[in-house]
C-alpha cells in the first residue's frame, strides 16, 4: 500500500506533463512508445523545424530574421524549398542551429544491418564484417565487429557507440569509437580525404568535427567521450579519449598495426593511448577564429596547439591559415587561398612543416611520406570550364626538404597533373597526365659526385558509354613510365540492371613490372579495384559483381575476382570473392 | 586441422593431467546429434525445434508446447555419454527455447543451458537473442563456468527461400571458461518435397567450413536426411517419423577418424 501511495505521488511530482490531452485511442490503450517519447521531448526539448511556428523559432534561439526565412521555406516547394536554398538564407548562430536541427529531422527509427565474408589469396583465409546500426531523431547506435584471417575471435575488432544528437545546445555527443577532423591537421593524427584534382578540395570546409567511428579501419581514431556543441557566436568541440593501440615496436618506437591484421603467434604490443583536447571556433560575419589544444602525456609533455583564422572577403575569395606554433623555425604552417566563380577556380596552398616530430599519417597533406619531419611546399589546383561540356582541371604539387641536418635528409618532389574531361551525348571521355620528378641524393651518388632523380609520366585515357538507360561500357587506358620500364593496363567493364538485379562483369588486362608502378594508382573505382589486392607483374583479372534486391528491404551482393598470372612464379590463378548480406528497415 | 581439433576434444576427456587449461580450447566442440545431424548438423537454418536453440529466430509465430528429449552414444568406442532436452514454449504471447545439454562421462563433462527467445522486426524479418550458461567439470579441478549471449536472426525472402545467421558467443561474462566465437550464415531452398541446406560456420581462428545437407520429407509421417561437412569430412544419415503427437528419429555420423557416432531422440508435443 506504501508503495502504491509513493508510486502515486511520484508520478504527480515528476511528471506534471500527464495532464495532457492524449485525445481518446491513447487514453484507451496506454503506449509505451508515447510516454517514452514524451519524457524524451521534455529532457531533449526537440524541434521540428519543418512545421514549428515562430513562437517554437524564437524559443529556440533563431534571430528575428532567421525566423522569417524558415517560416517562408516552409511554404516553399521546388528549389526554394529546399534545405540548401534554406541554409543560404541563414548565417551565423541560426546556420548552426538549422544544420543540427536538420541532422535529427527523421522521426523514423531506422536499421541498418550488414555481414560480409571476404576471402582473397593475398589474406590467406576469411574474413567477417559484421555492421548494425539503429538511429532516430534522438541519435543512434552503431555496432560493429570484424574478424581477419589468423585472428583468434569473430569480435577481434569491435565497435560500440551511442550517439545522442537532439540534447539542446549539442551538437552531439558520443560514447564510444569516434573521430576527430580539427583545423588543418597540424597537431591531431586524423582520418581524413586527400586533396584531390578538385580545387575545392585544399580548403578545410569544416574546422570542427567530431563524429562516429563506423568502419573496420582499426587506427586512427579515439574512444571515450566526445561532444559538439554551441552557443552565442562560439562553436566548441570536446574529447576525452582512452584508447588500447595494438602494434609492433620498430627501432624502438611503437607504431599502431595499421591494416589491423593480428595473426596469432606474432607478439604484438598493446599501448594504451589518452588524449584529451579541447577546440573552439568564434565566427562572425564572414570571418571564423579557430584555436585547439591537445594532451596526450604518452607522447608529449606539454600542451599542443593549433590555431586558425579563415577569412571570406566575398563569395570567391576566401583564405585560411592555421599554425602550431609562433617560431617559425619549429613549427607547421598551412596558408590555403581559393578563388571561386563559375568558369574558373584556383586555390593555392603553401605549407611548411618544421618539426622535431614525424609527420602524422593522418589528413595533413605531405608530399614526402610520413616519416619525413619537416617539408615545405605549394599546392595549386586550377578548374576551367570552357563550356558547358568540357572541364579542364590542373594540379601542381612540390614538396623539399625544409631543414636538412645531412645530405642524406634532403628530398625533392614535383608532380603535375592535368585532366580534361567532355560531356559527350551518351558517355563521356577523360584524358590525364602527370609527371612526377623526385630528386633525392644518395649516399652514392655523393661518392659518385652525381645527383640521380627520378621521373614517373602517367597518362590515361578513360571513355564511359551508355548504350541504354540500363547498360553502360566503360574502358580505361593506362600507361605509366619511369625511363627504363612501362607499365600498362587496359581495363573494360560492362555495368546493367535488369529487374531486381545489378551487374557488372569486366576484364583488366595488366603488365607492372615495378613496385613503384603498382597498378592501386589506376584502380580507380571499388568495381575495378573490388576492394581486393592488387595486382603485379604480368597477367589479367576478370570479375564480375552481381546484386539483387530480394525484397525492398533485403540485398544480396556477390562479388568474384579471378587473377590469373603469366609469371611463372607466381600462383597461376588466384580466385577472391566477397559475399555481403543487407537489411536496411 | 578440424580433424586434429576433433580429436583433441575426444581425448581430452581423459586428459585429467594437462596442468593448465585455461582457456580450454577443446571443451564444448561437441555438437550434438538432434536431429541436425542427420542434415550436417546445420542448425542455423530449419524448422526443428532443435534448430531453434540456436538460432531462435527459426521459430513460428504460433507455438504449441515441444519438448524433445534425446539420448546420444558419441564415438562409440569412448564410453561418452550425452543427451539434451529441449523445451519449446509460448510466454505472454512470446516464444520462448530452453535448452539443456549434457556431455562427458564421471571424469570430464560439459553442461550446457540456454534459453533464447525472438522479435518480428518486419514480415519475413526476425532476430533473436539467446543467452547461454556453459559450465565444464573435469575431476580434481575447480568448476569453469561463463555466461555468453549470442544473437540471430532469419530473412525469409520467398515461401521456397531463407537466410539465416548467427553469431555465438558474442559477448562473455566468464569465470575461467572462454569459449570460442562461432559464426553461421546459412541459406534454405523448398523444392517440392526436399528441402536443400547450405551453410557456412567458422569458429574463431579455424577455417571456415561448409556444410550441404538435404532433407526428404514426405507429407505424411517420415523424413530422410543426410549431409557433409566438407572441413572435417564427416557424412551423416538420419531418419525421423513423427505423428501429430510424438516424433521418433534416429542419426548417424560418419568422422572419418573416429567411431561411428550415434543418437536417439523423442519428441513429444503438446496440444
Amino acid at each position: 500500500m506504501k508503495l502504491a501511495l509513493f508510486f502515486l505521488l511520484f508520478i504527480q511530482v515528476a511528471f506534471p506533463q500527464s495532464k495532457i490531452d492524449l485525445g481518446s485511442d491513447a487514453l484507451d490503450d496506454p503506449d509505451e512508445n508515447q510516454y517514452m517519447e514524451q519524457l524524451l521531448t521534455s529532457i531533449f526539448q526537440r524541434i521540428n523545424i519543418e512545421t514549428a511556428d515562430s513562437t517554437a523559432l524564437k524559443d529556440r534561439g533563431y534571430s528575428q530574421q532567421g525566423i522569417e526565412s524558415i517560416l517562408s521555406w516552409q511554404n516553399q516547394e521546388g528549389r526554394k524549398g529546399s534545405t540548401r536554398w534554406l541554409a543560404k538564407q541563414l548565417h551565423d548562430e541560426d546556420l548552426v542551429l538549422m544544420e543540427h536541427d536538420l541532422t535529427t529531422a527523421s522521426s523514423l527509427t531506422q536499421c541498418q544491418f550488414r555481414q560480409r565474408l571476404q576471402y582473397s589469396p593475398s589474406l590467406d583465409g576469411w574474413r567477417l564484417l559484421h555492421k548494425g546500426r539503429l538511429w532516430n531523431r534522438w541519435g543512434s547506435v552503431n555496432i560493429l565487429t570484424e574478424q581477419d584471417p589468423g585472428e583468434s575471435q569473430l569480435t577481434d575488432h569491435s565497435i560500440f557507440t551511442l550517439n545522442i544528437d537532439a540534447l539542446h545546445g549539442f551538437q552531439n555527443i558520443i560514447l564510444g569509437d569516434f573521430h576527430v577532423n580539427w583545423g588543418g591537421g597540424l597537431i591531431l593524427n586524423q582520418q581524413g580525404s586527400r586533396a584531390s584534382l578538385n580545387p575545392g578540395s585544399l580548403m578545410r570546409k569544416s574546422v570542427l568535427t567530431i563524429r562516429p567511428h563506423y568502419s573496420s579501419r582499426e587506427s586512427d581514431y579515439f574512444h571515450g567521450l566526445a561532444s559538439q556543441f554551441s552557443f552565442m557566436n562560439m562553436r566548441g568541440a570536446a574529447f576525452l579519449s582512452s584508447r588500447k593501440e595494438i602494434g609492433l615496436m620498430q627501432d624502438g618506437e611503437f607504431r599502431e598495426d595499421a591494416d589491423g591484421i593480428h595473426p596469432i603467434g606474432k607478439t604484438f604490443q598493446i599501448y594504451r593511448s589518452k588524449t584529451l583536447g579541447l577546440a573552439m571556433e568564434r565566427y562572425g560575419s564572414g570571418f571564423q577564429l579557430y584555436g585547439s589544444a591537445l594532451y596526450h602525456p604518452q607522447e608529449r609533455s606539454g600542451i599542443d596547439y593549433e590555431l586558425g583564422f579563415l577569412k571570406a572577403f566575398n563569395d570567391s575569395h576566401h583564405i585560411q591559415v592555421f599554425t602550431n606554433g609562433l617560431d617559425l623555425n619549429d613549427s607547421r604552417i598551412l596558408l590555403t587561398w581559393t578563388y571561386s566563380t563559375k568558369p574558373v577556380i584556383l586555390s593555392l596552398q603553401y605549407r611548411r612543416y618544421c618539426s622535431d616530430s614525424e609527420s602524422s599519417s593522418g589528413a595533413m597533406p605531405t608530399l614526402l611520406g610520413s616519416s619525413a619531419k619537416n617539408e615545405g611546399g605549394l599546392s595549386f589546383r586550377a578548374q576551367i570550364r570552357p563550356g558547358k561540356t568540357m572541364r579542364i582541371r590542373y594540379a601542381l604539387e612540390t614538396g623539399s626538404s625544409v631543414k636538412v641536418n645531412s645530405c642524406f635528409d634532403y628530398r625533392s618532389i614535383q608532380h603535375h597533373k592535368i585532366q580534361f574531361t567532355r560531356k559527350l551525348n551518351h558517355g563521356e571521355c577523360q584524358l590525364d597526365f602527370s609527371r612526377r620528378r623526385e630528386q633525392p641524393i644518395i649516399q652514392g651518388d655523393v661518392w659518385n659526385a652525381h645527383f640521380t632523380q627520378a621521373e614517373i609520366y602517367k597518362e590515361a585515357l578513360s571513355l564511359l558509354h551508355q548504350f541504354s538507360p540500363n547498360l553502360i561500357y566503360r574502358i580505361n587506358l593506362k600507361a605509366a613510365l619511369d625511363g627504363h620500364e612501362t607499365a600498362w593496363l587496359v581495363q573494360q567493364r560492362f555495368s546493367g540492371k535488369h529487374g531486381l538485379w545489378k551487374w557488372t562483369i569486366g576484364y583488366t588486362r595488366y603488365g607492372v613490372p615495378d613496385y613503384v608502378l603498382r597498378l592501386s594508382i589506376y584502380e580507380t573505382s571499388v568495381a575495378e579495384s573490388f576492394s581486393f589486392y592488387t595486382c603485379y607483374d604480368d597477367g589479367d583479372r576478370c570479375f564480375l559483381y552481381l546484386k539483387q534486391q530480394t525484397q525492398n528491404w533485403f540485398d544480396l551482393e556477390l562479388k568474384l575476382d579471378q587473377t590469373r598470372s603469366f609469371d611463372p612464379l607466381m600462383p597461376s590463378k588466384q580466385l577472391a570473392l566477397s559475399f555481403q548480406m543487407s537489411v536496411v528497415l | 586441422m578440424i580433424r586434429i581439433k576433433k580429436m583433441v576434444c575426444v581425448c581430452s576427456v581423459f586428459c585429467t593431467v594437462i596442468p593448465q587449461f585455461v582457456p580450454v580450447f577443446g571443451a564444448f566442440e561437441y555438437q550434438g546429434l538432434g536431429w541436425p545431424a542427420a542434415t550436417a548438423n546445420i542448425k542455423v537454418i530449419g524448422t526443428h525445434p532443435s534448430q531453434f536453440a540456436l538460432n531462435p529466430a527459426l521459430m513460428q509465430e504460433a507455438i504449441r508446447p515441444y519438448f524433445i528429449l534425446s539420448y546420444q552414444k558419441p564415438f562409440q568406442s569412448l564410453n561418452l555419454q550425452a543427451g539434451a532436452l529441449t523445451i519449446l514454449s509460448a510466454c505472454r504471447g512470446r516464444s520462448t527455447i530452453h535448452n539443456l545439454e549434457y556431455f562427458g562421462d564421471e571424469i570430464y563433462s560439459e553442461l550446457k543451458a540456454s534459453s533464447g527467445t525472438d522479435w518480428k522486426i518486419q514480415e519475413g524479418f526476425k532476430v533473436g537473442v539467446t543467452l547461454n550458461y556453459l559450465r565444464l567439470h573435469m575431476s580434481g579441478f575447480s568448476r569453469q563456468q561463463t555466461v555468453t549471449l549470442s544473437l540471430s536472426l532469419l530473412a525469409e525472402l520467398t515461401d521456397q527461400f531463407k537466410i539465416g545467421s548467427v553469431v555465438e558467443h558474442v559477448a562473455q561474462w566468464e569465470h575461467g571458461l572462454k569459449i570460442p566465437q562461432r559464426y553461421h550464415v546459412g541459406t534454405e531452398y523448398r523444392l517440392g518435397m526436399s528441402t536443400l541446406l547450405f551453410a557456412l560456420e567458422k569458429e574463431a581462428a579455424l577455417p571456415l567450413e561448409p556444410c550441404l545437407g538435404v532433407l526428404l520429407s514426405s507429407q505424411s509421417f517420415w523424413e530422410l536426411g543426410f549431409g557433409y561437412r566438407d572441413l572435417s569430412g564427416m557424412l551423416s544419415a538420419g531418419w525421423r517419423i513423427h505423428t501429430e503427437r510424438f516424433a521418433f528419429y534416429y542419426v548417424c555420423v560418419l568422422h572419418p577418424q573416429l567411431p561411428v557416432s550415434s543418437g536417439f531422440g523423442l519428441e513429444l508435443i503438446l496440444r
